[in-house]
């Protein structure tokens, strides 16, 4: 092996004027106070999505002068401006608007259809006639969709649209709001059968004025209110609906807060009524249903969690996706190759 | 703590501040530049800065033996195994074992065997491939006598300094402990090469990189059989774009960062997708990586100073390696036999152009050819890097084969970043130079609009949540 560029090729070719530490500090903090100033309000609208806690009610503090000052002087219309001519809703003067949130996965074949259409579960789908699946889900959602989709494919009678978005949950509407996006989900694909998995970002306190705490009362009574609205969205198509619920954690207290999210949505979605829930913890738990890093089918041992004691592996996720399948076909009565 | 975050800023200009207070006194600097790493380690997993302090210890008292032991050439060797077994346990504790262990148990399982490993999955802590390779090359350095021990102080900051700490480049002792021991010059400041290179490593990560990831790398890895042939081919084009912007765009702010603070950092890139063969894209890509396994694998293995053969299994394993070393995974080991097999295949090509007096400058022609056939097998490679598994990247490789008569969802935007990073690596180093010489001659309140603008450009351009470098993950 010959020597490498970086031993070839000097690392200062020509030299340019240098400047005193202050002066860079100064000419660094100016152009980071101009930006904050042409941002300011846009800082602001995505501190205010951010989790509740210290570093959010810090993060306003300081933007609220800036964005306020930005607003006073019409400065914020520069970056309305901008917003607007990339095709994003511009955000109006309380800092309000759409929030620039990646989807992971776009639907590849839109219908026509812009209002929810009720949908006839097909028995027994073809070639023809495939099944129309709809996998929606958080980040652990993503790990199972995507395994999911590809079990599913496998089949060559379904049809699979996975709308996944991390971070996300039904805690907080002000940062993603899932019933809107399910909405136009259920319109544009008309699914048979809605498979969802989200509620691991959900143990998290309601924004206020004023904060609601997590596991509060209130807080017990507004979140089962949002899976109410959900999952009454849900089946309001027609659409059967899988719901899994979260696994395990490995971490005690998140394993705790996350119990609560299960224990809420389980309620929900028996008031509710014709949704078929799935426990992760029954697929993906140990004995007892405790976390599990490791599982065994008696002929091999796979690695079911990833080491972050949280999300679900390839492996892991192919056992909740044959757990949907066999609910598909015992509880739906689909006949599925 | 990410640099693309607004808790980054405020940090940076703390550190800054206090790093050039303190620049007349050494000792004061080098505590807080050593609590301020551990500080912005510690925000990521404040449990894993004992695992730091630890490698430092190892690395410290590794090369203190060696030092010490350089007349005993046994008690040398003996010192040199020992400490660098020690930081090698601990990387495959953390990086390997559950990967290892979960297949040495399939397999006695498989021959009747039973449960051979206990089943445990350990967290991989942040940064521990890179601060791990860093105290081994110093280690192997002080034994080869290329490098004096450092004083602990020393050695803990030129492990832990911040801007290098979570992925590079992997600077050798050489390089930054000199400068840690050397004042500063307080009214030296490249600013303006600074600036471009923060700013620019920030708009390839925000922009570039996570618009392609969102637009088309990850619905298509997600989901192959949804999208078509030529969905796949465009995905794998646009990762290598991607991770290039990714990591360089990181290495990019962690250079300008260190040059704020008066230190300078090797380059880590240098066009690679420009590059004729796979020996040249290894010289252009990751380069503080490759020098590393070229000058502490490949090398201490022979080199290629044996036989053919030997010097094919040299490149061979140095490449299967360096692929391991991203993560315990089968697609991290079939994407660096594929590269160590491809330059083996070149190695021996030009072997025999060369005993046969064939090897002949390349034409304008041929030239263009060796680029293009070298970069279409880099992107093939890339798929066994991103894919999650074997099986997706069967999938995307069969989609690749049967998903031509699907229609494509390309957009016009992923084919015109693809065709702007391709082109940017052709640009002239010199030309550079040049707008960076216009640039600094610029009135510094002109500088400060520029940042103001750039910065505002990338938040208006890039997504509101930024996802984590790469190679964060390595």
């Amino acid at each position: 092996m010959s020597p490498h560029p970086s031993e070839l090729i000097k690392t200062e070719l020509q030299p340019h004027r240098r400047v005193s530490w202050r002066l860079a500090l100064a000419i660094g903090s100016a152009g980071l106070l101009l930006w904050l100033l042409l941002d300011a309000t846009t800082l602001e609208h995505n501190a205010k999505a951010s989790p509740v806690g210290t570093r959010r009610t810090v993060a306003l503090e300081i933007l609220r002068p800036f964005a306020g000052f930005a607003r006073l002087t019409g400065i914020s219309h520069v970056a309305s401006l901008s917003n607007g001519a990339l095709g994003r809703n511009a955000l109006d003067e309380t800092g309000n608007g759409d929030l620039k949130i990646p989807r992971f996965h776009y639907l590849p074949t839109p219908t026509r259809s812009t209002k929810p259409v009720r949908s006839v579960l097909i028995a027994r789908p073809t070639v023809a006639d495939p099944l129309r699946v709809l996998i929606l889900g958080d980040s652990l959602g993503l790990d199972v969709g995507q395994q999911l989709e590809g079990q599913l494919s496998a089949l060559g009678v379904v049809r699979v649209t996975l709308d996944g978005r991390v971070n996300t949950g039904l805690t907080r509407p002000d940062y993603f709001n899932w019933p809107a996006q399910a909405q136009a989900d259920l319109a544009m694909q008309r699914p048979q059968v809605i498979v969802g998995m989200m509620g691991a970002n959900d143990p998290q306190d309601f924004p206020g004025p004023p904060d609601i705490p997590f596991n509060s009362p209130a807080w017990r009574a507004q979140y089962a209110a949002n899976c109410k609205q959900f999952f009454s969205l849900l089946v309001s198509t027609g659409a059967k609906v899988i719901w899994i619920t979260e696994p395990p954690m490995q971490e005690a207290g998140l394993n705790l807060r996350v119990a609560l999210v299960n224990q809420i949505q389980e309620a929900q979605a028996k008031a509710v009524g014709g949704i078929s829930l799935l426990h992760a913890s029954a697929v993906l738990g140990g004995p007892g249903g405790n976390f599990a890093s490791y599982l065994s089918n008696g002929q091999q041992i796979i690695a079911v969690r990833e080491p972050d004691g949280v999300h679900i592996t390839p492996g892991g996720s192919q056992i909740v996706g044959a757990g949907v399948i066999a609910a598909m076909r015992d509880l739906l009565h689909i006949a599925l190759p | 703590m990410l640099f693309p975050t607004i808790d980054f800023a405020i940090f940076f200009a703390v550190v800054f501040t206090g790093s050039w207070l303190l620049s007349a006194r050494p000792s004061p600097w080098k505590l807080f530049t050593l609590a301020s790493s551990y500080v912005f380690y510690a925000w990521w997993q404040w449990r894993f800065v004992g695992l730091l302090l630890l490698a430092t210890g190892m690395a410290h008292l590794g090369a203190s033996a060696v030092y010490r032991y350089a007349d005993q050439p046994r008690l040398k060797r003996a010192s040199l195994w020992l400490s660098v077994g020690a930081l090698l346990a601990v990387l495959a504790y953390f990086k390997y074992y559950g990967f290892f262990a979960v297949n040495l148990d399939n397999l006695a399982q498989a021959m009747g065997l039973g449960q051979i490993a206990p089943l445990i999955q350990p967290t991989l802590p942040i940064a521990i491939s890179f601060f791990t390779f860093m105290a081994i090359s110093y280690v192997i350095d002080v034994s080869r006598g290329s490098l004096l021990p450092a004083s602990p102080i020393d050695l803990a900051v030129y492990l832990a300094f911040f801007p290098h700490l979570v992925a590079g480049p992997i600077v050798r002792g050489a390089e930054l402990l000199p400068q840690l021991r050397r004042r500063r010059d307080p009214n030296g400041i490249d600013f303006t090469r600074a600036g471009y290179l923060i700013l620019g490593g920030l708009f390839k990560k925000v922009v570039i990189s996570s618009y392609l990831a969102s637009a088309i790398v990850d619905p298509v890895f997600a989901s192959p059989s949804s999208h078509s042939a030529i969905d796949v081919l465009v995905a794998a084009w646009a990762y290598a774009c991607q991770i290039y912007c990714d990591f360089s765009g990181y290495t990019d702010i962690a250079i300008g960062l260190a040059l704020l603070l008066g230190i300078k950092f090797p380059v880590n890139f240098d066009s690679p997708y420009t590059a004729r063969t796979l020996q040249e894209f290894w010289r252009r890509w990751h380069i503080t990586l490759s020098r590393w396994l070229r000058d502490y694998l490949y090398i201490p293995l022979g080199g290629n100073h044996g036989s053919r053969g030997e010097t094919s299994r040299n490149i061979a394993l140095t490449m299967v390696l360096g692929g391991l070393w991203h993560g315990a995974n089968w697609t991290f080991l079939i994407w660096g036999l594929m590269h160590g097999l491809g330059q083996v295949l070149g190695h021996l090509r030009r072997g025999r152009l060369s005993a046969r007096g064939l090897l002949i400058p390349a034409g304008p022609l041929t030239s263009i050819r060796q680029r293009f056939l070298t970069f279409q097998f880099v992107c093939l490679a890339w798929i066994f890097f991103r894919a999650t598994s074997l099986s997706n990247a069967q999938a995307l490789l069969s989609r690749l084969g049967s998903g031509w008569s699907t229609p494509s969802s390309v957009s016009i935007w992923v084919l015109v970043l693809i065709v702007g990073v391709l082109s940017v690596q052709y640009l002239r180093l010199e030309k550079l130079e040049g707008i960076l010489n216009r640039l600094a001659a610029v009135p510094l309140a002109v500088q400060a609009l520029g940042i103001a603008f750039g910065l505002f450009v990338i938040t208006t351009l890039g997504p509101s949540g930024v996802a984590p470098f790469i190679y964060y993950r390595f």
